[in-house]
Order: structure tokens, then sequence, then C-alpha cells
């Protein structure tokens, strides 16, 4: 059977085109996804800023959490955001080792025209290669050096934004070099600069040449026998690129987190049009199945030639769509950092992996798409081989009663979970919901169908005649074939729109609730640095007419979520100034009580007040604190948390403030403004009003929120385009005889060419139809699961996407039915009625 | 149209002269399927075409209904010279004048008998007249039948609904290709029988390709064709006749080189 198979494979080959496109397509998409996932994991590589030393000494960056016990064990470790600092009593033991000593502080620092925002001692330099483009090192502590490009040259005076405050500066040298950009200062001022907080140590052996790597591996014993038993890494080879700042990593996680989406939107529409493909491949081929049947066949082994060809489909076009994959994969991720989604220079690298996980995954849909399909297949009498069977009956089967109903049933749930649950989870919650809503109705299309097409043909018929007539009644008769065309525009339609409304919904409601919070009417906002210093924050407080200055700094913590280390949102503020301009829903506790070190403000539902938590600050340092209030888990304080100010500077490497928010005395007139204009700008900030600050903020989320749909869907839409063409074109293909018939009932070429069209279009409105049904129940369930966690509810239905998308679906399914037909009634009728099945 | 047309028309519904087909292949080997032929149907006659396979009977009714241009010659129907006709005019003046029947119905599957019968009449943006549909299917003793779709009906009782589909029109010519070959004795004689009751008292002329010497039998008169040409015909056939000369036309074919 399977010779057979691979006979039929290539004599069929029309039919199964549609079904190898999509595959090959859906491999593709897959394959250049998981390759660029691929190269987001240990993206790293070499080191850039510690390459010449042999090893490194660095403060923990990680959280791991033991839960359970025997058995049951389970250990889980996360990231952290920062690194602990290296204690200074180890400097004269390592010191003592007999290898040069290097001690890298790496202090926040923002030069105007200069690249990078930390700030070294001039002997970091010595870490990495470098070559002087002008000047010198810094010889006082007034001196710095740049690295290229900038446009500053040795002599220039430049401010630098540090944590204490702006601090004058010669420029002394510019040097060129392949490590990440920074400044350096002579070696006491850095230290000063970043507070004493030790980044890294690192050594290197006195030996050079061929005792290198012997030296390096002695230095690295002694250096780990000194270290036992403290909390410190001892860092080699590519892994002391873990001891560097990496700006690239948070975007990186967002890159991951994009693609990770991507693949997972691909792989379920890859399943659904596949399996739609050769559903309806074996649809068209009822009266070949019975022929084979009234040969002889058994129905197991009709079963076996599907499944078959659907093998050899399978193999041959996910080579294929492995081939495009690998060729995509680059200019794709190329894409992704242009737009600002990977770090520049973000590619994606060529392993083999990926394709064998997507050639794997494209045999699997095959397989699985032809599984049901086969069942059908096997199902067909020998008797319908007689029958000319262009009226679909019986196209529901159970099976597609049950996942269609147990699709709708499904989310119903799941949405009214999501009401119930965090305020992320709900966010997490609507994409699975709309695929749900999507998968069902696109089951029970064909049941669907039929009504809402006789509620239109009416007026279709006293439109357009006969052929509005005949265009209903062979969309309402072809059942299989209008479900086949309007799950994919369903699914494009729907799961874009429905995403597209929860995103924009839940940011937009998101940033109304934050907004609604703030009391301040003014606010000062780093200008493009990392943030203000304490210094600058002190200035401004002390302006006449400013009666509160109340700096915030956002942070990441890390909390123990069922025995794995979970990020939450954190802010360090001083606890009681805090309500002087912001407005927080408490329910328990008070805010007065937020000083100290060891206390904390949390939002309801996780932890009782007066509650100790353990919790790991952004340095992966742990602490223990007392719950001194609880608010509200509202959707803008989910998965928030509030820290003491007075916590902050210890585990901080850059102590700066994200945001101050003013309150101003009702005395303060103009002259109050322009004092705080130029304190803020001393101080490399910028004064904004507050809501111009969230609606600036949002407008930003919003438009990286576009382009992530832009990027998931982008692809998914292209894919389910093709789908929508493939299916109509195979569709159209099979009705020559029906065109013949029509043509010789007296219908001339344009009447039958008007039909298609109409019928096109009813298809496409259909699924628009119920892609609309679907955008309406899940705005409407994240309606409801918003209601009781933002005070504010602002519903979004991107109309313009919307319905630019749903007539690039329309203006797909004419051009694709009408296409081939145009071409096949170029023929004279008799020879259509004569044309090979 | 001149008086002499007209009088052309009423005597003649259908006229070959001198008509020619040629099917070409690109590699410059070529088929003749029909040589230089010459023939008059006369209004309100009944004329069966028969021929071993291959001996051009289907190229020559495609050629006379207008479904196919002749490589050279003229053919009139319904006093309209085909050859001068655009594709749209050809397609119009067949749905207006000419009614077919085919060996495998081709009925529009999505459409009930009703529809079937009444959709040339729509296409031509004509609403059928009250009962004007109805009658053809009882005319056809298919009246209980017509909210029916072809899948729900037998192969006798197609090939009728598309009889009456071809009849709505009220066409002067019907052209029918082996309209019973897909049919039972029983179905295939009722069939004839209601295109031999049309070719009478409606004045309809009916063209038949056929390979069934009983089917011919039917007809008013019988035009054998071998290697696309006219090589003789019967007057009042019978089963016998017909088979007779169709066994003498055989053995002629098969005693050539």
């Amino acid at each position: 059977m399977i010779a057979l198979a691979w006979h039929t494979a290539r004599a069929r080959a029309g039919s199964l085109a549609g079904s190898f496109v999509a595959l090959a397509l859906g491999v593709a998409l897959l394959s250049s996804v998981i390759l660029a996932l691929a190269s987001t994991v240990g993206a790293g590589g070499p080191p850039r800023w510690f390459t010449t030393p042999g090893v490194v000494v660095s403060g923990p960056d990680s959280v791991t959490i033991t839960s359970g016990a025997g058995d049951d064990k389970e250990t889980n470790t996360v990231r952290t955001e920062g690194s602990r600092a290296v204690p200074g009593s180890l400097v004269p033991r390592l010191s003592a080792l007999g290898a040069d000593v290097v001690v890298d502080y790496a202090a926040p620092a923002q030069v105007a025209g200069a690249g990078g925002d930390t700030l070294h001692p001039w002997a970091a330099a010595s870490l990495h290669r470098y070559t002087w483009v002008s000047g010198a090192p810094p010889r006082g502590p007034g001196q710095l050096v740049v690295t290229a490009p900038t446009s500053l040259r040795p002599g220039d005076q430049v401010t630098a934004q540090t944590a204490a405050g702006p601090r004058g500066f010669t420029v002394s040298g510019v040097i060129r070099t392949t490590a990440q950009p920074a400044s350096y200062a002579a070696g006491p001022v850095a230290a000063r600069l970043a507070g004493g907080r030790i980044d890294a140590i690192a050594l290197t052996s006195h030996e050079r040449g061929d005792h290198f790597a012997a030296s390096s591996g002695a230095l690295l014993a002694r250096v780990t026998a000194l270290t036992r038993g403290q909390d410190l890494r001892v860092l080699t080879g590519d892994h002391r690129r873990d001891a560097e700042p990496d700006p690239d990593a948070d975007l990186l996680s967002v890159t991951a987190a994009l693609l990770g989406t991507t693949a997972g939107l691909a792989g379920f529409v890859s399943v659904f049009v596949v399996a739609g493909t050769f559903a309806y491949a074996v649809a068209v081929r009822r009266r070949e199945f019975g022929l084979l049947r009234a040969a002889g066949a058994r129905a197991l082994q009709v079963r076996r030639l599907v499944l078959g060809e659907a093998l050899a489909v399978g193999v041959i076009a996910s080579l294929a769509g492995d081939a495009l994959g690998a060729i995509i994969a680059a200019p794709g991720a190329r894409w992704l950092a242009s737009v600002g989604f990977a770090p520049p220079g973000f590619t994606a690298r060529f392993t083999l992996w990926p394709l064998a996980a997507a050639f794997g995954a494209g045999l699997l849909i095959a397989l699985a798409g032809a599984w049901l399909a086969s069942r059908r297949a096997a199902r067909v009498r020998p008797a319908e081989a007689l029958r000319e069977a262009a009226v679909d009956r019986r196209v529901m089967p159970v099976t597609r009663w049950l996942i269609g109903l147990a699709a709708l049933g499904g989310s119903v749930p799941l949405m009214a979970v999501s009401g119930h649950s965090h305020s992320a989870d709900t966010a997490a919650l609507f994409l699975p919901v709309s695929i749900l809503l999507t998968l069902g109705f696109a089951m029970l299309t064909p049941v669907l169908a039929s009504p809402l097409i006789r509620l239109i043909a009416p007026a279709l018929s006293a439109l357009a005649g006969a052929t509005g007539m005949l265009a209903a009644r062979s969309a309402a008769t072809g059942v299989r074939r209008t479900a086949a065309t309007v799950a994919p525009i369903l699914l494009t339609v729907g799961i874009a729109g429905s995403l597209m409304a929860g995103v924009f919904t839940f940011g937009q409601t998101q940033q109304a609730a934050a907004a609604s919070r703030i009391t301040a009417s003014t606010m000062v906002a780093p200008g493009g640095g990392p943030g203000l210093a304490d210094a600058t924050v002190a200035a401004i407080g002390k302006v006449p007419g400013v009666s509160a200055a109340v700096p915030v700094t956002d942070t990441t913590v890390y909390v123990d979520s069922g025995g794995s280390p979970e990020d939450w949102a954190g802010q360090y503020v001083p606890g009681p100034a805090l309500p002087s301009v912001k407005k927080l829903p408490l329910v328990a506790g008070s805010l007065a009580a937020l000083t100290g070190t060891g206390t904390v403000a949390v939002p309801a539902g996780s932890w009782r007040l007066g509650q100790v938590i353990p919790v790991w600050l952004a340095d992966s340092a742990p602490v223990s604190l007392r719950v001194v209030a609880v608010y509200a888990d509202q959707l803008d304080l989910d998965q928030t948390m509030l820290l003491p100010w007075a916590l902050r500077d210890a585990h901080s490497s850059a102590p700066l403030a994200s945001a101050v928010y003013l309150r101003l005395s009702p005395g303060a007139g103009p002259g109050t403004g322009q004092a705080v204009s130029a304190a803020a700008a001393a101080g490399g900030g910028t004064v904004i009003k507050a809501s111009g600050y969230l609606s600036a903020t949002g407008a930003q989320q919003d438009r990286l929120n576009k382009l992530a749909l832009i990027a998931i869907l982008g692809m998914a839409l292209a894919y389910t385009g093709i789908a929508i063409a493939n299916t109509l074109v195979m569709a159209n293909a099979a009705r020559k005889q029906e065109f013949a018939a029509l043509r010789l009932s007296g219908a001339t070429a344009g009447q039958v060419l008007r039909m298609i069209a109409l019928e096109a279009a009813l298809i496409s409105v259909l699924g628009i139809a119920l892609a609309a049904a679907v955008i309406a129940a899940v705005t409407g369930g994240l309606r409801g699961a918003l209601a009781s966690s933002a005070p504010v509810l602002h519903i979004v239905i991107p109309w313009e996407p919307v319905i630019l998308i749903a007539l690039g679906c329309l203006l797909t399914a004419l051009l694709a039915s009408l296409a081939p037909a145009a071409v096949s009634l170029r023929l004279q009728p008799v020879e259509l009625a004569r044309a090979p099945e | 149209m001149s008086p002499q047309e007209t009088q052309a028309t009423e005597e003649h519904a259908v006229t070959l002269h001198a008509v020619s087909k040629v099917y070409g292949s690109k590699r410059g080997a070529s088929v003749t399927a029909l040589r230089d032929v010459t023939i008059s149907l006369p209004a309100g006659t009944f004329t069966a075409i028969m021929g071993p396979s291959g001996s051009g009977k289907s190229t020559l009714l495609q050629c006379a209904a207008g479904l196919d241009r002749p490589t050279s010659g003229q053919v009139r129907v319904a006093g309209h010279d085909l050859g001068s006709l655009s594709e749209k005019k050809l397609t119009i003046l067949r749905r207006d004048h000419i009614g077919f029947v085919f060996q495998s119905f081709n009925l529009l599957p999505s459409l009930t008998a009703e529809l079937n019968v009444a959709l040339p009449l729509r296409l031509a943006g004509r609403r059928p007249a009250r009962g004007e549909v109805r009658a053809a299917l009882e005319s056809v003793g298919l009246g209980d039948r017509a909210k029916h779709r072809p899948a729900e009906l037998s192969g006798g009782q197609q090939q009728r609904v598309a009889i009456a589909r071809a009849l709505i029109s009220n066409p002067q010519v019907i052209f029918a290709d082996e309209p019973t070959g897909m049919l039972d004795t029983a179905s295939g004689r009722q069939v004839l029988s209601l295109l031999r009751s049309m070719a009478g008292p409606r004045r309809q002329t009916i063209v038949m390709v056929t390979h069934d010497p009983v089917a011919a039998s039917y007809a008013d008169r019988v035009v054998f064709l071998t290697d696309g040409q006219v090589c003789g015909e019967l007057h009042g056939p019978t089963p016998q006749s017909v088979a007779a000369h169709m066994t003498g036309l055989e053995a002629t074919v098969a005693s050539q080189p």
C-alpha cells in the first residue's frame, strides 16, 4: 500500500499540491522561528569586556529555590537582573596569589556625547584590547577616557550624570575597543562613584606564551580554593561573559518570548490548515476511494493509502520547508533587530536541531492532519464511486461535533477562571480563549453555514438575479468547500482581531488604572539616562514652592511561586511620603510603616498583613520582609511590590530614581516651575506633566505591542492567506464539470465568473461574521474579567486593522477563485465537460 | 432575416456545409475528426447519428450545436451562421434556440430539479412564469420531484430533468449526446419516447448521437458516419435494419488496412 501511495501521490500531484504548499510553508515558518529562537539562547558567545584575564570573580546572580524532599525534591533557578557586589576583603587575598589583579567598578554614569552608561577605573581598560584614537589615560581625578565612536575630543569639558549627581570632567583621551562602550576615570574616582561596590575582580596570570594555558588552569584552581564556601562565581573561558553587563539580556528575553509565541501560533495554524487541506483533498477524491474499494481494497488499505500519501508529502514538504526556513531565518532575525525586538546585530545562527525539530513537527502535523481524513476516506463505500456526489451529505461527523462543542464549551470556564485569577494570568488566558473559540466555530461551520447563507440568500438573489441565487445555493450545498474556506478566514480575522482587541484593551485599561492613581501634578523623568541621582532629587525638593518631591526607583524582585522563583515588578518608594503623590487602593496596613529595610507592601491575595515573606532582590540577595501594607490586586498593581527606600542603595548597581513625583504648595508661582526645570536639567532630567509621562510611556508600550503583534501575526496571517488561496484553488479546480454544466445551461463566461465571485464573497463574509462573533466573545469575556481589577475599563476594538485584514482575506478569496476559473473558462464548454477529473 | 432565409430556417433547422474539423497537436501529428461533411436536418424531424467509435459523431454534434467551432465549412442553426457569432452571442443563441441533453446529465448538483430546469431562463434574465417550470417537469413525468436535488434522483429521473431543462426555453433544436448511455433499458425507453414525442407535435428538431440500434430506431432518419465522413443513411429505421447497417460498416472499417 505504501508503494501504491507513492504512486498515487505522484499521479495526484495536483490535489496534493495544496497540502504540500500548506505544509512546506508551515514548516518554513516553524523552522525559521525555532532557528531564531535557538539563537537567543547562549547568544553571548565569547566575552567582550573580560577578554584578557584568565579568571573573573563576580558576585552571585541567580535565585535558586528548592522545594519538596526526597524523590519529590525539585530545584528551580532563575537568573536575576543584576549580581551582588564582590566583598572588598577578597582583594588583598586574591592579590597574594601572584597574578595581575584588576578590581573593576561599574558606576552608573551618563556622559553626553559618549556611549555606554557605566564608568570604570582606567585599569579596567587592560581587561580587553583597545587602541588609542587620540589623547592619553586619565592623569587626575578630573579626567576621563571615552570610547569611540564619539564626537568628543581630548580637552573637551563634559558632565557625567552619576549616582552622586552631575560631575564635571575633562576628556583626556578616546579609545577604540570591541568591548561594551564605557567611560574610564582614575581608579579612586570610579570606586567612589560606584559607592565602593566592586563589580568584579579580574585575575591575569603573569606567565605568557606556552605556559599561559597551564598557568591559567593553576590560577583557577587557586582562586577556586580561596573562594570555596563563599557565595561567589569564579568564571573562566566563555563563562567570563556572565560577569559582564549585558544590555541585551532583557531585550533577548523579549525576543525569545515573541518568537516563542510566534512558534506556538505558527504550530497551531499549521496543524489547522494542513488538517483542513488533507480533509478537503480526501473529500474531493471520494470517487477515487470508492473505485479503490470497488476494486477490492479493504477499508484499512484505503486508510493506509491516505496516510502513506501524507507521509510522502510530509517528508518532501518538510524538507522543502526546512530549506526555505533556513534561508529566511537570518533576514527575519535581522528584521527583528531593525524594528527593535532584538538586540542590534541579532541574527539566526545555523544549527541543525531546530531544522530537525521542524522537520519532525512537519511530519507529525502531516500525519495528524491526515489521520482524521484517512478515517473518513476509509468509510467511503464502493457504491459511492458510481454516484455523482458533488452535494455534501453528512458533513458533520460525530468527532467534528465533539471537538467543536468541546472547544466552545472549554472557552467558557477558561474565561470564568480568568476573571478570578491574577490580572497577569487574564492576559495570558485570552490567547487560548480566542484559539478555542476560533476552533469551535471553525468545527461547527458546516452547521452554522447553511442557516446563515439562507439568511443572506434572498437578498443575494434579489440583487444579483440568477448568479446570486446560484452562488448562495452552491455555497449552502457545497458545505465542505464552504467550511474549508471559511476556516482559514475565520482563523485569520478571528485570532488577529481578538488578539489585538485583547492586547490593546489590556494595555489601555492598565494605563488608565495607573494614571488614575497619580495625584501629583508634575513629575521629573530622566531625560534619556538610567535615572536621577539622589542629589538631584534633593535639589528639586529644596526648590521653594515644592512641598513634596517623592522619588521612586523601579526594580525587579523574585518571589517563591510554588517552588520556583517568579519575577515581579518592584518599586523602591519612601513609604510615608508616597500617599501625597499617589493614591493606592489600600485594604490593610499603612504605607507610613513602609520604612527601614525589613518591610514591604504587597497586593492582596498572596500574603497577610504582618506576615514575614522571603523575597530576592534584583541583585539576587535574599531578604525577609514583613508585610506592612496590602493593596487591592488591581491590573496596574498586579505582581507589583513596594519596597522601602532604605533598602535600595545596598542592592542596586545604579541607585537612581526612575521618576520623581512633585507636589507643589498652593503658593507656587511660575518661578517654582522654572527653578524645578533648572534643578532637573542640571541632573539630566526633564519636567513633564504626570499625565504626559503616562501617555508617553503608554504610547511607547502601544507601539511595541503593535509591532509585536505585527511580527507574531504577520507571519501567521501571510500563512493563512496562502491557505485561503490554496483551498479555493483546489476547490475550484475540482468544479470544472459544474462550470461546464452551467455554460451548457446557457450561462455566459461572465455569468459563471460573477457567480464564482459572489460565492467567494459570500463565503468570506461568512468567515468574517464568525470571526466577529469570536472577537465579540473575547472582548465580552475580557470586560467581565477586568471589571473587578481595574477602576476604569477601556475596551479597544481594533477596527482599522481588523477591517484591513478582512478585506485582505476577501481579496485573496476573490483572486484565488477567479484566476483558475478564468483560465478554465477560456476553454470551450465541451472541452470543459471532457476535461479529465 | 430575408424571406428566403426564413424559408430555409423552416425547412432546415440545422445545415452543415463542407464542415471539417482537424484536431492539431503541437508535435505536428493531427487528427481529422470530420472531413467535408455536408448535411441538412429538416425542422421537426428526429435524426440519429451513428457510427463506430472515433467516427466523429460527437464532433459532428458539437460543431452543429455551436459547442465547438469547425476548422472549415459553415454551420447554420435556426437561421444563424454560427461562424460569424462571437463567443458571447453564441452562448446566447444556444441559450435561446438550442437545448442539450448529455450522457452525464450535467445537472447542477446544488440546485433542485425545479431550479435546474428554470436555470436557462433565469440566466437569460427572465423570471419563469408561474407553472411554466412545473409544466415542463410534468411533461417529463416528474411533477412530484420538483424539490429534489439531482443526487436524490435516479439516473433516468435526472436525465428527464435534463430534458425538461432543454425544453424550458422552447428551443428549435435539441441536441442529445448518448442520452441513454448511462440509463437502464426501461429508463432509456422513457427518455427516447420523450424525445420522439417532441419531434412530432412540438415541431422541434432532435439530433441524437447514439451507438445503440434500438435508440436509433426511435428516429425518423439515421445518418451513418465513418472516419469523419457521411457514409449512408436510413429512413424509417428499425433496430434490425440499423444493426445490419452498423455490422456492415464495422466490417468495412475492420477490413481497411
